[in-house]
């Protein structure tokens, strides 16, 4: 049974999608503010509305297609909260133009929280799609995807068979275990059918899904030759809702399914041998070895900090994959820290008038110019790459601690990013004299006062990030 | 005085009164405050001042080393020390003016992004005691030697663009003093402490002499800011004791903020006087904590390693002495600020003062 409540947001979003569609049929042509200010609205009233369904008992969520337990509740808080800052700053830089990008705004809001709340691999799958859907519409529409026609059909591909592996994953399912809801699934899994080969597949399937919906935007830009003009919000907003989602289908899909607690102890461990964990991990070193060289080697600077952020993700990924109670607490409350860092990073880069298509050359000396928002953009990149003082650099040191050479990797990964910020930090300082003092893209200063903000929450307020993260994951630890 | 320096003191002297009143007696909180006050009121180009995101910085250097102390656990020791070398990294680039177009390789933040790499790498539990600390030396002494890679790089170096320099030596001096003080472990051989005691030395000695090779006086001084932190962390390893590293470490930070290269500034009295007593020449505070350790080791190898650094510190001073030029010098008063006449003042009367207050707590602590 599906208690309604779950819906409330949902409701609050249909209703901005409607408000919007009758501004744009029965309004004037001078209502462009007005839809962008209703999407903004529904958006804060929604995420104010699944933040507080947090003081409903989680039990009632537990069955039926839709699941709102802590962990599903942390990623849609997460995914609205990016959303909303996307929408803000769209609002702010008065970039919403027709109503087509307020409604891909609120079809995301949609999509996000679908695939933070699914409780059925097929549901969660058409969400997916959704959601990469309402990523590139918007990405087209706000001019920051080039290729036209090219990129849908690139795109259309993709979706294809993102939808194709996961009917695949869904009828696996539905067949071995004849249960399709993630929850149900989550108990019968604990005892093994003795057929290890299945579950393996059904395990490299939702680490292909996840792997797919994470990097492929960032790659898909990175490949096309028409030169991205996205702005910083647009195009780094949209990648970490997609990554995001991936690391909602890697926890809910992926850990909550195939671990187990283990007796006697604060860890989780796998269910089959040698399980999801392990696999995860393989994949992930790969990915955190590539990832900051492929930061290193983007042409352009937005691109290098996509690379960068997705990063951030995995390397708290990977930090779950040891499966300790409290590595895994800080390292979902890294997940909230990346979003907050990308913040920053926003609004520094707003501050400086950076585009999106800048160039490294772009970068030369502009810290000479713009001091203060090149340090908060440097601090920014500092914090997501995981170093010290910020939040994550706590992550990664309480994941060096487990007894593993597997940690190893993430040395190597700390290397080549601090490489990624040193270089950033010595092209922002050089003595370039033909840098533009361009006027602000936002028309005041607390862009450039907001994100000294977050960074001393990030260095020293971060509490409540690990709190937090703590309290999603009494859903992988069955403490509900 | 302005607003922002108003705010900027109030809040540099509430942490720097709650450091120090949180262990009233210690060395090392008590010098920590004194160490980035001293560069603050002595930063002669009113670096700190005039540029605020450098102000922010560097009460950002200060609040992340404060942290390290205040946590008693070796893991936030590192990660506080690891933030304040990304801080002081970020200080380095926005500050100083190198001749061509600056190369990531010239960087002094790739130096210290490998101490905040090997700081880190000390938490891999695969590691053992033994190689923990030998990754927690070789890391300090990257931070110590981080500006040997801009030699010859620096264009004209006027007094206060050192400033960033002279935080870096503070900090690397404290984290010297906390670590060697306090999270030794315990595991390792003395074979292993005694071998680097006689390591650390040579390397002071080899870079002394390395010093030749370059004529300008900038890069003579880069190496002596090297030595003199190297100078630290072989005292440190010698279990000398915390005042004497504190001292080592806050009065070392202010000799080098007062070197100028600049000729104008070397014309006035105190610019000569400074510029000198900046290389830890006889006479000056560096001096001092040299004379205080002539007679404080007992064994033969660590006499014979304080040899060698007296040795090294003489090569430097020669080198000094050739390269820079003492020519018609101004006697007035006149073009000197009362920072300059203070910090010369200090860097007279000082030494004397600073030998007696060490003998006085080392026969007090005795008795």
């Amino acid at each position: 049974m599906t208690h309604w409540g779950i819906f409330l947001p949902y409701l609050t979003l249909l209703s901005g999608f409607l408000t919007v569609i009758c501004i744009d049929l029965w309004g004037e042509e001078s209502d462009v503010r007005a839809k962008s200010f209703v999407t903004l609205a529904s958006l804060a009233v929604c995420a104010i509305q699944t933040g507080l369904l947090y003081r409903v008992p989680p039990l009632i969520y537990m069955r039926g297609s839709f699941v709102l337990d802590p962990l599903s509740l942390y990623f849609s808080m997460l995914l609205l909260v990016t959303i909303l800052f996307l929408q803000l700053m769209r609002h702010l830089e008065a970039k919403s133009q027709s109503s087509h990008g307020d409604l891909l705004v609120l079809s995301l809001a949609v999509f996000g929280l679908a695939v933070a709340q699914s409780n059925r691999y097929f549901l969660g799958t058409v969400a997916i799609v959704g959601l990469t859907w309402s990523v590139l519409g918007l990405r087209m529409i706000e001019g920051t995807e080039g290729g036209g026609a090219k990129q849908l059909h690139w795109s259309m591909n993709k979706s294809m068979v993102l939808l194709t592996l996961g009917t695949f994953l869904a009828a696996l399912t539905l067949s071995f275990w004849n249960e399709s809801q993630l929850v149900e699934l989550a108990r019968i899994v604990v005892r093994p059918l003795g057929k290890p080969g299945l579950e393996t597949t059904i395990a490299v399937l939702v680490i292909g899904i996840g792997l797919m919906v994470m990097m492929w935007p960032a790659f898909q830009q990175t490949m096309s030759r028409e030169s991205a003009r996205g702005s910083w919000p647009i195009n780094l907003c949209t990648q970490l809702v997609l990554g995001l989602a991936s690391c909602a289908i890697f926890v809910r899909w992926g850990i909550q399914i195939f671990t187990k607690v283990a007796v006697g102890s604060q860890e989780i461990e796998n269910v089959f041998s040698p399980g999801f964990l392990m696999d995860t991990k393989y994949v992930l070193a790969v990915v955190l070895t590539l990832l900051p060289i492929l930061a290193l080697g983007a042409s352009r600077v937005q691109q290098g900090a996509v690379f960068l952020f997705i990063n951030g993700m995995a390397q708290a990924l990977f930090s779950m994959t040891f499966g300790n109670r409290e590595v895994i607490s800080y390292a979902m409350g890294q997940l909230g820290a990346t979003v907050l860092s990308a913040m920053a990073l926003i609004l520094a880069m707003e501050s400086m008038a950076l585009s999106g298509s800048s160039q490294w050359v772009d970068l030369k000396g502009r810290g000479q110019v713009f001091r203060a928002p090149m340090v908060a953009a440097i601090l920014s990149f500092v914090s997501v790459a995981g170093l010290a003082p910020f939040y994550n650099h706590r992550v990664l040191i309480k994941t060096l601690r487990i007894n593993s050479p597997w940690t190893l990797v993430l040395i190597f990964n700390l290397l080549v990013v601090g490489l990624f910020v040193a270089r950033v930090t010595v092209l922002a300082f050089q003595n370039e004299k033909s840098v533009p003092r361009q006027s602000l893209q936002l028309k005041s200063t607390w862009p450039e006062l907001l994100p000294y903000g977050i960074l001393i929450f990030l260095g020293i307020f971060w509490d409540c990030l690990y709190k937090y993260g703590s309290f999603s994951i009494r859903t992988l630890f069955g403490d509900l | 005085m302005t607003r922002v320096e108003m705010a900027f003191l109030t809040l540099f002297s509430i942490a720097g009164g709650l450091l120090i009143y949180q262990r009233p007696f210690d060395a090392i909180y008590i010098g920590t405050v004194l160490g980035f006050l001293f560069l603050y009121a002595f930063d002669l180009r009113r670096i700190t001042v005039f540029n605020y995101s450098y102000k922010v910085l560097w009460l950002c250097v200060f609040g992340t080393v404060t942290y390290a102390f205040f946590q008693e656990s070796p893991e936030e020791f590192w990660r506080g020390f690891a933030g304040a070398a990304i801080f002081i990294g970020v200080m380095y680039e926005q500050n100083y003016r190198l001749k061509s177009e600056r190369h990531s390789s010239h960087s002094t933040l790739i130096p210290l992004m490998g101490f905040v790499v090997l700081s880190m790498s000390q938490n891999l539990a695969i590691l053992s005691a033994e190689v923990s600390f030998a990754v927690a030396v070789v890391s300090l002494v990257i931070m110590s030697t981080v500006d040997l890679g801009c030699l010859g790089q620096y264009k004209l170096i006027r007094r206060g663009d050192l400033h960033p320099l002279a935080v870096r030596s503070l900090v690397g001096g404290l984290a010297i003093t906390k670590y060697t003080a306090e999270y030794l472990p315990s595991g390792i051989s003395a074979e292993t402490l005694e071998q680097l005691r006689v390591l650390i030395p040579a390397l002071g000695l080899m870079l002394a002499i390395f010093t030749l090779f370059y004529k300008r006086a900038i890069d003579r001084f880069l190496v002596f800011a090297s030595t003199w932190s190297l100078f630290i962390l072989w005292m440190g390893l010698c279990q000398t004791s915390v005042i004497v590293l504190i001292s080592a470490a806050v009065f070392g930070s202010l000799s080098l903020i007062s070197f100028s290269e600049d000729p104008k500034e070397s014309k006035e009295f105190a610019g000569p006087f400074l510029t000198w007593s900046a290389w830890g020449a006889p006479g000056s505070l560096c001096s001092a904590i040299l004379a205080i350790n002539m007679n404080a080791y007992t064994s033969l190898q660590d006499r014979l390693g304080m040899a060698v650094w007296i040795l090294s510190l003489v090569t430097l001073w020669i080198a000094a002495l050739a390269s820079l030029e003492f020519k018609k010098i101004n006697f007035s008063l006149d073009g000197a600020s009362w920072r300059q006449v203070f910090l010369a003042a200090m860097q007279a009367l000082g030494p004397a003062a600073l030998v007696i207050g060490i003998e006085t707590v080392r026969s007090g602590v005795g008795s």
